[in-house]
């Protein structure tokens, strides 16, 4: 296995309320304006849903320490 | 393949092959709703064209009168490429088919229509808002799976032999386990995506639904320009566990228990933070199919389908830390499958926690939990496309029981043996579909 695994049990733990319906709320009017989306207030309730989902995936994968020196791009070797 | 057999010998015409094929569609499709478009008279006047070239002693190609339909997210010449979505109607017309459209055209076969998914290849359900839902062939009411519901379920119902899709987290592998047909989901890279409706770049394959093994393979052989002919040892076969059992049915198990037994020295493994890779896929193709769409919500987000409209959005307002952080993650998880392929060939999982769900179903009840059903059908196929791996659903029918598929999963490039190992299993009678009723 690759060394460079650390579970960060702490940012585990949160993964079933990684955040709040009320943050989410919150995040939806800061970011809709940044991204130049006009949303229909009849969109907001789905999107928050999918907002706390999507974080709470994002916890998961933040809740691991890949090494500093490993990037995504592709390498090429001579 | 049995039909490009009989059109090259002459044995039955193309023509009369391709009324047959249009009268089954026509009988069957009102109901399992696979179709989006059926080109009655394109496919008639090229399987006639087939037959006079025959007569006149030109050679045909290896698929030869063979009927074809494709993901309503190929480029078709003369069509609007919809992808499901009804808000793109009014776009152009593609002006060429797509690649592979065009390297199964050319050895012959024939077009007869594009197939029903998820709304822009968002979902695994296949219940389009705008098209309706497909149905599967196993059991009307229920899905057929996505978001190549309409590929899956046509081979299934034998309306065609070979379909195309796509599979970003499972959208080949998801639905051939729900119809019970075989879906080869090959390296990420290995076939040509020119003229397909992008939906997750990093992440996005083609693919393709056969009835067996050999069509399949013949499938392969001419859209990746292979030969996949000859042994190739395929000698050392794990079964993944973790991840890959924890959340699946006791049928699930039995489908791949079954397959293990059967083969010889069969081993378990581990592919370590699987259940994280599947949390990683979630966060690009959120991120990766929001951006794409971003424009276009601005604009027509009301035309959107609702739970597709939602996702994207969500998805464009992901930080970018998460992204970046998703993708070394997927670094560091490609490097650990790698390592597990210095002493495995060929890897066994269930492709779907549980047979085909009903339509309408939201939830299902796995070791005494209750989870979302959509959202969890890909939770075994997501962590093998989220570093491209090869991977060939085979069929598998216990006994009374729906279909479910069995994911035979290669190291990249690994496609000949997979294809070796599931001729193996069909041959063992392990594995195939099995004719419905209804549509024999």
């Amino acid at each position: 296995m690759p060394s460079s695994s650390t579970h960060l049990a702490s940012r585990r733990q949160r993964i079933p309320d990684a955040i709040s319906k009320a943050e989410a709320e919150a995040y939806l009017s800061i970011m809709a304006p940044l991204l130049e989306l006009s949303l229909d207030p009849a969109y907001h309730a789905g999107v928050i849903a999918n907002l706390r989902v999507l974080l709470a995936h994002a916890a998961i994968v933040n809740g691991f320490e890949v090494a500093f020196d490993l990037a995504p791009a592709p390498e090429f070797t001579p | 393949m049995e039909i490009a057999k009989d059109v090259l010998s002459g044995a039955r015409n193309a023509t009369e092959t391709m009324r047959d094929t249009l009268h089954r569609i026509t009988q069957h499709d009102a109901e399992l709703k696979c179709f989006r478009d059926v080109f009655q008279q394109g496919a008639l006047d090229a399987a006639a064209s087939l037959d006079k070239r025959r007569k006149t002693g030109q050679k045909l190609g290896r698929l030869a009168g063979v009927p074809f339909a494709v993901k309503d997210l190929y480029d078709v010449a003369g069509l609007v490429t919809l992808a499901g979505a009804a808000s793109r109607r009014s776009e152009p017309p593609a002006q060429v088919d797509a690649a592979l459209v065009r390297a199964l055209k050319a050895e012959d076969a024939v077009l007869v229509g594009t197939l029903n998914m998820d709304e822009f290849a968002y979902g695994f359900s296949t219940e389009n808002q705008h098209f309706g839902t497909t149905r599967n062939p196993h059991d009307l009411a229920r899905i057929a799976g996505g978001s190549s519901g309409g590929s899956a379920a046509a081979v299934a119902a034998g309306l065609v032999p070979l379909a195309l899709g796509s599979d970003t987290n499972g959208s080949v592998r998801v639905p051939a386990s729900l119809c019970g047909v075989y879906g080869l989901k090959p390296t990420y890279g290995r076939l040509s995506l020119e003229g397909v409706m992008p939906f997750v770049p990093s992440l996005d394959h083609a693919g393709v639904f056969a009835g067996t093994v050999e069509d399949l393979r013949l499938a392969w052989d001419v859209l990746a320009g292979t030969e996949t002919d000859g042994p190739v040892a395929a000698a050392r076969l794990g079964t993944l566990q973790g991840w890959f059992r924890e959340t699946a049915t006791a049928e699930a198990l039995a489908a791949v228990d079954g397959v293990a037994e059967a083969l010889d020295a069969v081993r378990p493994a581990l592919l370590p933070e699987a259940g994280r890779a599947r949390s990683a896929a979630f966060c690009i193709t959120a991120a990766e199919a929001g951006a794409l769409h971003l424009d276009r919500l601005r604009r027509q987000a009301s035309e959107y389908d609702i739970a597709t409209r939602d996702r994207l959005i969500a998805g464009a307002m992901l930080p970018a830390q998460v992204l970046v952080q998703s993708q070394r993650f997927r670094r560091w998880f490609r490097n650990a499958a790698s390592i597990l392929f210095d002493e495995f060939d060929v890897l066994l999982a269930p492709a779907t926690p549980c047979t085909a769900p009903e339509i309408g179903q939201n939830d299902i009840t796995i070791g005494g939990k209750s989870i979302p059903v959509r959202a969890n059908l890909g939770i075994f196929t997501q962590p093998l496309s989220f570093i491209g791996l090869p991977v060939i659903t085979i069929p598998v029918f216990l006994p009374g029981a729906l279909p479910l598929g069995v994911q035979l999963i290669g190291p990249p490039g690994g496609e000949a043996m997979l294809f070796q190992l599931a001729q193996q299993l069909e041959q063992m009678g392990l594995c195939g579909p099995q004719p419905i009723e209804r549509y024999a």
